[in-house]
């Protein structure tokens, strides 16, 4: 089949060809992104809108291409998460874990890197260390440790936890609304790689960092005096969010069977607990309280999705992106096994240094492409694999790979403690290429 | 009425490299809570008080932008913040400035004056505009002297008139 046949290409637009048009507005808005002269989601929706006033696609085509399933998973669980984090249950977690472990700073290591793994598969990247990175610093400080070691390690976890599930990482998020896979596609999928390169992470940090911490019996004593229960600002609230939580959580793994999107239980999620938390207020309190959760709500994220998701669809319409993924398969000869790797790879260089989610986006129709060469849309899961293994592992490579690593980075400066770029990449790249590494040889096995 | 009408002029100062311990025995002898720290050409260099102190004896975690929201779980932390202090004591009072500090000229109106006195707390410095010069302080007790001199003369207004309607 051909290009012309898959796609409705539009006339020329002032006498230049719709596919050069595009392209242009995509690398200006890759270039803009990138040396971040002027605001990702201003360019993005200056990128959307030049695809509509340039005629590569209409407004009704563009509103089309917007992918409302991740709109709505995102607006549900920010919704959701913001209210939640009121209760004060992030601090408690980790105050707990740390009297569990008796304020050893070696388990100290992995346990924060654990809690940060599992709310990153859970919740939004950028919301766990949020929550996490305050609470690391105060109980480092504490024990008068260098808080650098947990800041990486949570920098890493962040990736490898948000790469286990659907919800975990916007790659994720992406790939499984453009596809439909379910929570639990993810999980049996890239859950597996996820744990075997945590498991190396937790051995590696323990080597290099955590073996070697030492703090005093004093400071110790003073951390297991900490009252973790008094952490837990708003009880009722805390019972009503972990409820709807657990629902949501069950709506993803269920609700894939019988047609229900994760947009559609995100988003009735957060107006669950937006009625759980104003049921049987006054009128003002609940006018407040429901302006403050929508405040929650990182508009401006959202905004860069709904631009990217038409600068995309614009590319797509233009015929390019099939050009693209039709020479990606014959450089791979054809071969499902080299392609997916060269898309693995790929993906992770380049979700190193630029953000991952219009990279993804971009991606994602190429991959659709190949469909007819591999012999149907079905073939080509290992390569959705691939690619989020990619993208979600490749954000370690620097400290801007991913949004929660700039997040953590402006945390430890505004704590005094800054996170070169060098002296970061020095040790996250090479250890990101073994994560790689390791995810590629259980996709060697398992996937192909 | 502009501010040159309420500030205090009279104002004790300290210099930068003054002690903290040396310039908290000075708020403690003269009952006030806050000093400018002026250097030797008479420029404002910021302002230092027990509020300012207090926030910097604070973890770092929580006095950083979005940081913890509470510390109600911390318990015992006296003995820690003592020492924090006792760090801090033999410091010059330049490590521990307050530089962000909210400035009025001699001819901002008393109005305005009130208005900021609200908003970011007493005392507020007074610099003149062309020099930038430090020439006193403004607060909320001389705003209120003031403004009862003030209120002591239209009283004595209004009763010469109603004698003169008389």
């Amino acid at each position: 089949m051909s290009i012309e046949q898959t796609h409705i290409v539009p006339e020329a637009i002032l006498g230049v060809s719709p596919m050069i048009a595009a392209c242009a507005v995509l690398f200006i808005v890759y270039f803009f992104i990138i040396t971040e002269k002027i605001h990702q989601t201003v360019i993005a929706l200056l990128g959307a809108v030049a695809m509509i006033y340039l005629g590569i696609v209409n407004q009704h085509l563009a509103i089309q291409g917007i992918d409302f399933n991740t709109v709505f998973l995102l607006i549900g669980m920010m919704v959701l998460v913001g209210i939640m984090q009121r209760s004060g249950f992030f601090q408690y977690v980790a105050i707990i874990s740390a009297k569990t472990v008796r304020a050893n700073p070696r388990a100290l290591l992995v346990v924060l890197s654990l809690i940060t793994a599992v709310f990153s598969a859970l919740l939004d990247n950028v919301t766990t260390v949020m929550l996490i990175v305050p609470i690391t610093l105060l109980l480092t400080e504490q024990l008068k440790l260098n808080p650098y070691p947990f800041l990486f390690s949570q920098i890493f976890f962040s990736n490898v936890g948000g790469m286990a599930t659907l919800i975990g990482d916007p790659p994720n998020i992406l790939i499984g609304s453009a596809v439909g896979f379910g929570f639990m596609d993810f999980v049996y999928n890239v859950g597996p790689p996820a744990v075997f390169v945590g498991i190396f992470l937790f051995l590696f940090f323990d080597i290099v960092w955590g073996r070697k911490m030492q703090t005093s019996m004093r400071a110790r004593a003073h951390l297991l005096r900490y009252d973790a229960a008094s952490a837990l600002t708003d009880k009722p609230l805390l019972y009503k969010s972990l409820f709807v939580l657990a629902l949501v959580l069950a709506g993803f793994t269920i609700g894939h069977a019988h047609g229900f999107e994760p947009g559609t239980v995100a988003l009735s999620g957060g107006a669950l607990l937006m009625l759980l938390d104003t049921f049987s207020v006054s009128k003002e309190e609940q006018g407040k309280r429901i302006h403050k959760a929508f405040g929650e709500v990182e508009w401006d994220t959202i905004f860069f999705f709904i631009g990217l998701f038409i600068i995309v669809t614009g590319v797509e319409h233009s015929g390019l992106l099939a050009i693209v993924a039709h020479w990606i398969v014959d450089v791979t000869q054809g071969d499902l096994v080299m392609t997916g790797m060269t898309i693995m790879w790929v993906s992770t260089i380049a979700s190193a240094f630029i953000n991952n989610i219009p990279f993804v986006a971009t991606l994602i129709p190429v991959i659709n492409s190949m469909a007819t060469d591999f012999g149907g849309k079905e073939m080509l899961e290992p390569l959705w694999w691939s690619l989020s293994i990619g993208a979600c592992l490749g954000g370690n490579g620097s400290i801007v790979g991913a949004s929660a690593n700039v997040m953590v980075a402006s945390y430890a400066a505004r704590a005094g403690q800054s996170i070169s770029f060098l002296k970061f990449m020095a040790l996250a790249f090479p250890l990101m290429i073994v994560t790689v590494l390791i995810a590629t040889i259980y996709a060697y096995f398992f996937y192909f | 009425m502009p501010c040159r009408n309420a500030m205090i002029t009279d104002v004790i100062s300290c210099k930068p490299d003054d002690t903290v311990e040396h310039v908290m025995s000075i708020m403690e002898e003269n009952r006030i809570r806050h000093v400018p720290v002026i250097d030797e050409n008479n420029v404002l260099l910021g302002m230092f008080g027990y509020s300012h102190l207090l926030n910097e004896l604070l973890p770092v975690s929580v006095k950083m932008e979005d940081g913890l929201q509470r510390l109600n779980f911390v318990i015992g932390a006296s003995p820690g913040v003592a020492k924090r202090l006792r760090k801090v004591y033999k410091n010059p009072v330049k490590n521990h400035l307050f530089k962000d500090v909210c400035v009025v000229s001699p001819d901002t109106p008393t109005w305005e004056a009130t208005r900021l006195i609200v908003k970011y707390g007493s005392p507020l410095p007074v610099l003149e505009e062309n020099t930038g010069k430090f020439v006193g302080l403004i607060s909320e007790q001389s705003l209120f002297s003031e403004l009862l001199e003030v209120l002591d003369e239209v009283e004595k207004e209004e009763a010469s008139e109603q004698s003169g309607a008389e």
